[in-house]
């Protein structure tokens, strides 16, 4: 009904704007192919993104294919692990026709298999804890969720190690409250003292840390593309289609909602253009569409005409260049021996931490030395029990990769403080994005993440850089959280963008908010009713504190 | 064709039945009630006029025995294409039902009851879930009797109630069904000491990282032939869990020395003997 209790607020505004609505629009053309759209009129202002070129709503010829799905139930645009997610969530609890449209089948520039794959519940806000919480569970029981039938159970290798998240006098408070937060909640997050730490990890420089946290369960990284291909086969393997092409508008209806003496008519979003592979341009009819376009959510927002004719709100959500480093740092404080037994066991060492492995086919034991031995050698280098690392005050992450001695690190500059003065976009240090290249730079190495990381953790002063790799976030620059729900006047437009960094972690519990969303209009199993679009029109902040 | 026929038969006088548009007359009253004064049994209340029409038809139809019935043709094919797909294609096959039925067995079993923790206190619960699982107990009063599962599938006596000076110092899961939800059981034992996971199948990386987490008063820790367990599991036993690992390799593999376990050798509960595992598959390989 057009005059339903829900959250009109958005709608119920436009309404009584009345005739008032034909001002936004200057020559009051409201759908595809209406000629009045274009007569006389400048040019609307779009993000300009180099390699998607600008338009001005030209009408397009569609072709018809009988393979082709022309109409669906949800259409989901952008199949990383959060099209994905939605797909398979919609798939699995309802027999319905669920359409995933990815242009880009090798994801070569997908923020999903470009991210480091960790998964923590150290958050300071309730709905991201729970979600964590969430997506952990599921991910511990991946090889029973995930499954298809006949074919090998996925895996992706899940390494089950904590975060340790630093803190100086500044943000130990905050810390403090944020671990309350998520003990309450039912996470395993243990507070440490600067001691603590360096008895643990004699590597770690503590000297201006006040207080750190340590997440002992439900946390660790995770091959985040084998993650995704897991995801995409059990879709699949449930009826959902995906399909190869590039969205490049909608399709709108004029729809006329009538009640009583009032009446009044409204751009519903009906069909989706397409282009395919083979240059022509198909339409998909969907009943729902949910925006799962990663970094380029705000472009298909704009598509839709959020910020345009459907609100004066866009959404705020952009790719921003992230550069990751891997890095190999050892000291050969002992050799290294490979003893191979003629019964088939065999005794490497690991690190220059006096540990072995040693093993036997499938058995496993593991030696050390004695502990003053040990305890000599365990100084020097981040050894096999090196947590996910997490500096607040100055964004660096790094964690181990492999066991060979091998690092991966980033920074991820968090927004200066204080947050209610903060302006959306003057965030320094940031690489310039133009939300096509994705070539790592080495030199941002040098000036940005060394002196962090050589001030953390002193023995990488002579680190080496192995690889690097750049990707994308999809940046909310309003408040770097996660905008999910329907738009108030798109009534059949689900957003579920702007994760910033924590989608692949968020991926299975936003898949599955937005399918209860779907389904029976209201969220079932965790609650992110606070994390509405409305929140972007009231201009009220859910920012995280204390967390990068 | 025979077939479809006798289908048709069995279809048709099933679902013969009364038309709801009989009026019910009422059952009459019986014994006690019956006799009781100013109640008189009621007249059936049949209407002056029945719809006859259809009912007449539908109650003397006769039976479908010769000839066939065009009309219910849609009906037994329906039947039969029911019939065709229960017999030969399904979705899963009956070995993965199953499967599943077992694991889902297994999940009730070591999920953390509260109900039988508060009847029997921690230690019996926990050691009657573990043995139910496949795995050997020992109390702290006599560490050498194991208490599990007979050869012929009997369950042991456990003590029937709750007894708090008893302890449970070590579990033998050779073989043991345990999976990563039974840690909650793991960690509540005040005084575990020895824990043996070999062959077990569904140990995984989750359960070592939630044991090297938990389990504070392990003093040996074996994993042997675990299928599922990777270097990253191994890796989240450091730094305690490098004194838990026993190292048999020792005994496997003659002529190698390795420091630092004559420590955990002194210990007060006998280890399952290796050298008596007659199950391993590699002892046959090894012995001289």
């Amino acid at each position: 009904c057009a005059f339903g209790f829900q959250q009109r607020s958005g709608r119920a505004l436009w309404q009584l704007g009345g005739h008032l609505r034909r001002l936004c629009t200057p020559t009051g053309a409201r759908f595809v192919g209406d000629p009045k759209r274009t007569q006389g009129l400048e040019r609307v202002s779009q993000p300009s993104w180099k390699g998607i070129e600008n338009k001005d709503r030209p009408t397009y010829t569609v072709d018809p294919d009988e393979d082709f799905p022309d109409e669906c139930d949800a259409l989901v645009i952008g199949g990383g692990a959060i099209g994905c997610s939605v797909a398979y969530w919609l798939s699995r609890q309802v027999n319905c026709n669920v359409v995933v449209v990815e242009r880009d089948p090798a994801y070569t520039r997908a923020a999903s298999p470009l991210s480091c794959g960790g998964i923590r519940q150290q958050f300071s806000e309730p709905e991201n804890i729970q979600m964590s919480l969430f997506g952990s569970q599921f991910l511990r029981n991946i090889k029973e969720n995930l499954a298809v039938f006949d074919l090998d159970p996925p895996d992706i290798c899940y390494a089950p190690h904590g975060y340790l998240v630093l803190a100086d006098e500044a943000n130990a408070e905050t810390l403090r409250t944020n671990n309350q937060a998520q003990r309450k909640l039912g996470a395993k997050v243990d507070l440490m003292s600067p001691e603590k730490m360096k008895e643990t990890w004699p590597w770690l420089n503590v000297s201006d840390i006040a207080l750190g946290a340590f997440g002992t369960e439900n946390e660790g990284w995770f091959d985040p593309y084998l993650f995704l291909q897991a995801l995409k086969r059990k879709a699949v393997s449930q009826n959902v289609k995906f399909v190869v092409g590039e969205l490049l508008d909608f399709e709108f209806s004029m729809q006329r909602y009538v009640k009583g003496d009032l009446s009044f008519e409204q751009e519903r979003l009906k069909a989706a253009l397409v282009k395919c592979p083979d240059n022509l341009v198909r339409n998909i009819n969907f009943g729902v569409v949910v925006n799962a376009a990663g970094p380029w959510a705000g472009h298909v927002a704009h598509l839709a005409g959020v910020g345009d004719f459907a609100g004066k709100v866009k959404l705020p959500v952009e790719p921003r260049l992230r550069y990751v480093y891997h890095l190999h740092c050892k000291e050969d404080l002992f050799p290294t021996p490979l003893l191979n037994c003629p019964s088939g066991a065999y005794l490497r060492a690991e690190g220059p931490g006096g540990h072995y492995i040693a093993g036997l086919r499938q058995s496993v034991f593991v030696v050390s030395l004695p502990p003053h031995a040990a305890k000599k050698a365990a100084a020097a280098t981040p050894g096999i029990d090196a947590p996910f690392i997490q500096d607040v005050a100055s964004g660096l992450h790094l964690r181990r990769d492999g066991f060979q001695g091998d690092f991966v690190t980033y920074v991820n500059p968090p927004p200066p403080l204080p947050v209610d003065q903060l302006s959306e976009s003057a965030v320094p240090d940031e690489p310039e994005c133009n939300g096509v290249d994705l070539e790592p730079d080495y030199d941002w190495f040098d000036k940005q993440v060394w002196p962090r990381l050589a001030h953390r953790v002193p023995c990488m002063e002579a680190v080496k850089v192995r690889n690097a790799w750049a990707g994308f976030y999809d940046y909310n620059t309003f408040d770097q959280n996660l905008v999910i729900g329907r738009h108030p006047f798109h009534e059949n437009l689900i957003f579920c963008n702007g994760s910033s960094g924590h989608g692949i972690q968020h991926a299975v519990a936003i898949g599955r908010a937005v399918s209860e969303l779907v389904l029976f209009r209201q969220y079932k199993t965790i609650d992110l009713s606070r994390m509405s679009f409305e929140r972007l029109q009231t201009a009220t902040r859910i920012r995280e504190t204390g967390i990068i | 064709l025979n077939f479809a026929v006798a289908l048709h038969a069995t279809v048709s006088t099933q679902t013969r039945r009364q038309s709801p548009l009989l009026l019910k007359q009422p059952t009459p009253l019986r014994g006690a009630a019956a006799q009781r004064p100013g109640q008189s049994q009621d007249k059936p209340q049949v209407p002056d006029k029945l719809f006859t029409g259809r009912i007449a038809k539908w109650v003397g139809a006769p039976r479908v025995t010769e000839g066939w019935d065009m009309t219910k043709e849609h009906r037994g094919d329906l039947m039969r294409a029911m019939l065709i797909g229960l017999t030969t294609k399904s979705r899963h096959s009956y070995d993965d039902k199953i499967i599943r039925k077992r694991y889902q067995w297994i999940k009730q079993v070591q999920a953390f009851d509260t109900v039988l923790v508060e009847k029997f206190g921690v230690e019996v619960a926990a050691a009657d879930r573990l043995v139910r699982l496949g795995c050997r107990v020992a109390f702290s009063n006599s560490p050498n009797d194991w208490l599990g599962v007979s050869e012929t599938g009997a369950l042991p006596a456990l003590p029937s109630r709750s007894l708090p000076s008893l302890a449970i110092e070590a579990i033998d899961a050779r073989d043991a069904l345990l999976m990563s939800d039974s840690v909650d059981w793991l960690e509540r034992l005040r005084s575990l000491q020895f824990l043996r996971l070999r062959r077990c199948p569904f140990v995984d990386d989750h359960l070592l990282a939630r044991l090297a987490a938990r389990c504070k008063t392990l003093k040996l820790l074996e994993i042997s032939d675990c299928p599922g367990i990777t270097w990253e599991g191994v890796a989240s036993l450091w730094p305690e869990g490098l004194a838990l690992v026993p190292t048999q390799l020792e005994s496997l593999v003659p002529g190698l020395f390795v420091e630092g376990v004559d420590d955990l050798l002194a210990l007060s509960v006998p280890r399952a003997a290796p050298e008596a595992d007659s199950e391993s598959v590699y002892s046959a390989e090894l012995a001289p």
